[in-house]
Formats: structure tokens, sequence, C-alpha cells
């Protein structure tokens, strides 16, 4: 703008006005443009920044970094395979960690014992979850809320008492130890970011799409989708399987990072069933993006918490949940929703 | 085996209608309930050790504690939550199961810890059959409790406003109930039972901070055995279970004994979801 005026002539007095009035009206075009596009561009700024962190990160911290970093996204997995189960389709679990350990398991089966690809050993450890979800979820689905949710508890405990008893299979409480998939950590990452960011674009066609809006459906009121001709058996059973695929990848992907197994660890409720819950409570439930945003605060609250205390990494957890249970539970993201909401009535003359 | 079986149903017994008692009341499940009992037995520990107070007799100290302790959890917390989501409750109380644990946890490790007293070792032989005596006792206490509670829901005014809540709130409140005063008794009540289960069996059990999260677990099946908000049902099934466990570990193996109480928690649930005992009365 300064330019602008600079450049005009004195005695043209009409036609800068003019000028100025058109470049106006363009950057106001460009403005609006730009407040349509910004979202897409933030979101482009952010994968990219995400994608380059083992590069920009500092040296001597690389490691570190990484390794929360890692520690972010495979809670981001985990709380989205909460999140579209529970935030879309309204079937609240307590049980994902069942997935996570089965899923570890058969990866570690896969990449050892048939030596197959570790990206196609975990894609397979993946379908071996969403196709145990199935039997599960046409018996469970009969119960609904929080016998749901209990049912589902229970069934992650049995599913680890069946992985430490059954020692052939899994070496039972000494654990599974094997060689790492990935030598690199970066590697590692990219791996993990990209499934990620595709768990993200699926859940959010899904969601768009027509069983979207009959998750929304049936969460809302199960008897009135019902009534309305929604088999709900069968769209709480889509949304679990998806919902038990991205925790199945998750539990592989710790498998192929970690190399160790333990079935206390990676069937714990409060490792992962409950981990999964905060993340998407803290960023907010059926919000596409709130299981992201929740790991990030979760992870980084927890590390500075370990860091001036030494332990207790689970109080804070619990800390946290109970804070935004009482306080916000509609999460970060629904509090920013209703904020936006109500200033835009306030603006809007009725 | 057997009888040593029914003999921990009490502690089932009284873990399971504290809880059933509360959903009953508020529709709460209460998954802090074990940590509760937790808190009882270190309370019995401490009082043990600094001042040699036998642990039944710290039942009537860790009652009233307890009893304390429920309200302040119903007013300070549970009270003030919305509810977003009907398992809102379910996730506010497993956050503070986990605050209790951690913090106790923090305080005095994890280190396995046990009350010692003269007759622990101490067995009565009753026809034919020996009991261990801190197990017949911690038994005979809840079965004293247990009846007590139940003749005061009965005839107590207090009672008859805690069943009224239960069977239809609104009309309570209508008849001029002060509903969140009698939520919050009840409450109290529920982890006071909690609370006198956790100290007279503080000298049976090892106690560490992680056996509030085993309890809760149990209260859970019982409950859901005995039919939600049932309370004589919550009895037998606290004994039904502890005898299911006990046959569970004979004759099939003790490490999947606790599979076979969530698969019977399973089953009940899909099969018989009032409960084995149907609808009774609270």
């Amino acid at each position: 703008m300064p330019q602008e005026r600079n450049n005009a002539a004195e005695p043209e007095r009409g036609a800068s006005a003019q000028a100025l009035f058109g470049a106006v009206t363009r950057m106001r075009e460009f403005a609006a443009l730009g407040g349509l596009l910004a979202p897409w561009l933030v979101l482009a700024l952010l994968i990219l920044a995400a994608a380059t962190l083992p590069f920009w990160s500092a040296a001597q911290y690389r490691d570190y970094i990484l390794d929360l970093a890692i520690l972010v996204l495979l809670s981001a997995l985990g709380g989205m395979s909460f999140n579209l189960l529970g935030g879309y389709a309204g079937q609240i679990s307590f049980g994902q960690a069942a997935f996570f350990g089965i899923s570890a398991y058969a990866f570690a089966l896969l990449f050892q014992q048939l030596a197959l690809n570790p990206l196609a050993a975990m894609f397979l450890a993946g379908v071996v979850s969403a196709v145990v979800c199935v039997p599960v979820g046409l018996i469970l689905f009969r119960l609904r809320g929080a016998y749901f949710a209990l049912s589902m508890l229970a069934f992650a405990e049995i599913t680890r008492l069946v992985a430490q008893e059954w020692t052939s299979l899994t070496n039972g409480a000494a654990g599974l130890l094997f060689s790492s998939a990935f030598s690199d950590k970066a590697t590692s990452y990219w791996v993990l970011l990209i499934i990620v960011i595709g768990s993200v674009a699926v859940t959010s066609l899904l969601v768009q799409s027509k069983p979207g809006a009959y998750f929304l459906a049936i969460r809302e009121d199960q008897d009135a989708a019902e009534a309305l001709g929604i088999d709900s058996t069968r769209y709480k059973l889509m949304a679990f399987t998806v919902s038990a695929f991205m925790m199945g990848l998750a539990g592989a992907f710790y498998a192929s990072y970690f190399a160790y197994l333990e079935p206390n660890v990676v069937f714990s409720s409060v490792n992962f069933s409950l981990n999964v819950i905060i993340v998407t409570l803290i960023g907010g439930m059926g919000r596409l993006l709130g299981p992201v945003i929740g790991a990030a605060i979760l992870v980084l609250t927890t590390e500075l918490f370990v860091h001036a205390f030494g332990q207790g990494n689970v109080l804070m957890s619990g800390l946290l949940l109970i804070l935004f249970m009482l306080f916000m539970p509609e999460g970060l993201l629904g509090k920013l929703q209703k904020e936006i909401d109500r200033r835009r009535s306030l603006r809007r003359p009725v | 085996m057997l009888v040593n079986g029914i003999l921990l149903g009490g502690l089932y017994c009284l873990l399971g209608i504290g809880m059933t008692l509360i959903f009953g009341v508020m529709r709460i499940i209460n998954a802090c309930h074990g940590d509760l009992l937790m808190i009882a037995m270190y309370l019995a520990f401490f009082l043990f050790t600094a001042t040699r107070l036998d642990p039944f007799v710290s039942i009537l100290v860790a009652t009233p504690a307890l009893f304390a302790i429920g309200c302040g959890i119903y007013g300070g917390l549970i009270r003030r939550m919305r509810r977003e989501f009907e398992e809102s409750s379910l996730i506010l109380t497993w956050g503070i199961a986990l605050v209790l644990e951690n913090l106790f946890t923090l305080a005095f490790s994890a280190d396995y810890r046990s009350i010692v007293t003269r007759y622990s070792t101490n067995t009565v032989t009753l026809a034919g059959i020996s009991l261990s005596v801190p197990m017949a006792m911690s038994f005979a206490v809840a079965i004293l409790l247990t009846t007590a509670l139940y003749w005061f829901l009965l005839r107590s005014n207090l009672g008859r406003a805690i069943r009224a809540i239960a069977e239809n709130r609104p009309a309570a409140q209508l008849m001029g109930i002060n509903v969140e005063r009698v939520q919050m008794i009840s409450y109290g009540i529920g982890a006071a039972l909690a609370g006198a289960a956790g100290a007279a069996f503080s000298s049976v059990f090892y106690m560490f901070p992680a056996i509030g999260g085993l309890f809760t677990v149990k209260a859970f099946e019982v409950i859901v055995l005995g039919g939600l908000g049932n309370v004589v049902g919550a009895f037998f099934a606290g004994i039904l279970l502890a005898v299911a466990e006990s046959l569970g570990a004979i004759f099939i193996s003790s490490g999947l004994k606790d599979a076979v109480g969530f698969l019977i928690f399973v089953l009940v649930l899909i099969f018989r979801p009032a409960g084995l005992f149907g609808r009774g009365r609270l």
C-alpha cells in the first residue's frame, strides 16, 4: 500500500484513489481466497514440517526428538482408532489394547517366523485385528453404552491372559525379543507418519460419506436411527473394523519399533486402552484432528512432568483425564468450535 | 478350598453392594471402588504399625474415614461433572482411580506390605473343616455389615430416601428429598463399605497400590452377576463369584481363573442383562 501511494503522481488524485480502491478490492478478494485456502495451507505446512523433522531437529537431540515424535504419532494413531468408534459412532470401548496386542504379536510372528517384508507384515497384522473384531463386535454390539465399554475391557483382559498362558506362541510373560524392522529411527518415523496421515485421510473421507452420517445418527440416538432403517449393528461393525485396523497398525508399528513384546505391556489397559481415551478427550471426541492435538499435549506434558519429578507419568494422565472431564468434556477442539460459533452468532444480526 | 472361597465371598459382597448402591442411586459405575478399598487397607496398615491397633478394630476408623473421603470425591469431583456422554462418569472415576493408585505408589512405593497379627496363621476347625481365623472374622464382619445395611435401607428414613431416588429420581425430588445430599451420602456409604472391607481384609491380603484395580474388576463382575442396582443380588453374586473362582482355580488353571470370571461377566451381560437373579428390589 505505501508503495502505491508513493508512485501515484500528486495532480492525478482521482485516478490514484481509483487505483488504490482497485488494489484494496483485489487484496480483499485475495484475502477471502486465502481464508478458504488457509486451512489447507496450514495443513500442508504442518505435514511438510513433520516430514522434514529428522533434517531440521538439532543433531545432538535428534534421537530424543524423534522418540518423542514417534510417541506422539503412536498415541495419535491409537486415539484416532478410538475416536472413529467412540467419537463418531458413539461406541466407547475400554478395550482397544486388545487389538494393539493382537497385532503386535501378529506382526512379530509374520515378520520373524515368515520373514515377511516389514510393511507387508504391518498391513497383514492390521488385517488380523480387523478380522478378530468382527465376531467380537457381532456379540458385544448387543450391549450399549457403559456395558459395551466394560465388556470390551473384559475382552482385552481375556486376550491378555490368553497371551500370557499361550507360551508356545507368545513365549508368555518372559516376552518375545526379535530384531527391529527398520534400521534407522528416521525411517521408522516416516513409516509411522505416513500411516497417521493415511488414517486421518481415511477417517475424514469415511465420516463425510454416507456411512459417516449413519455413525453420527447411531451415536445421537440408536433407536431413532434404527427406526429410520439404519442397520445399526452393520454400521457399528464398519466403524469397529476400521478402528481395529488402525489400532492394529499402531500395535504392529510398536512391535517393529521396540522389537520386544510382553503381554502385560502390549495388552495393558492403562498403557493403551486408557491412553487412547485420554488423547481423544483432550483434543475433542468426534473431531478429526482431536487425537493428534491430544497426543501432542499428553506426550509433552507427561515428558515435562517426568523431567520435573522423575516419575509419575500415569499420575499425569489421570490428572489430565479428571481435569478435562470436569472442565472441558468437549475437548480443546470442541471448545474452540463452540467459541467460534458463539462469536459468529454475536456478529451476525439475527 | 471351597469354604475359603465362600469366606472370600464376604469381601466381594461388601465391594459389590457398595458399588451396586452407587450405581442404583446415581447411575454411576464407580471405577475407583477398589482404590477406596486400597486406601482403607493402607490406613489399617499404618494404624497397625504405628499404634499396634488390631485391623478389626481399625474398621471403626476406616469406615467413617472412607465415608468422608467418598463424600469428598462425590461433592468435589463427580457432582461437578457435566454429562457430555453416557460413559462420562465411568471415565472420570477411572481417572480418579489412576490418580489414587499413582499417588500411593509415589508416597509408599509399589512394595508389597502385609499385616501380621498374633492370630494371622491360626485356624479353627468347624465341623471338620479348618478355617483361617482372620478370613472367618472378616466374613463375619461382612455378613454383619450387609445385614445392617439391609435394615438401614429398608427401615430408616434415609434408607427410604435412597431407595426412592433409585426408583424414580424426579418423583423423589418432587416429594421433597434433597437429592444431591442423599446421593452424596449414598456414595459415602458405598465408599464406607469398601473401607470396612479393606480394613477387615487387610490382615488377609498383601497390599500394594495397584491392588485397587483388581478389586474394582471383581466388583464389576459382582454387580453384573447380581443385577445392576440390586443389593440383595450383589450379596449372593459376591459369594457365587468367589466360589466359581475357587472352583475355576481347582479345575482349570490358576492362571486362567480370572479369564473365567471375565467370560462369565460378558456372558451374563449378554444373556441375562438383569443379572442372574432377575429384577429384585434395591
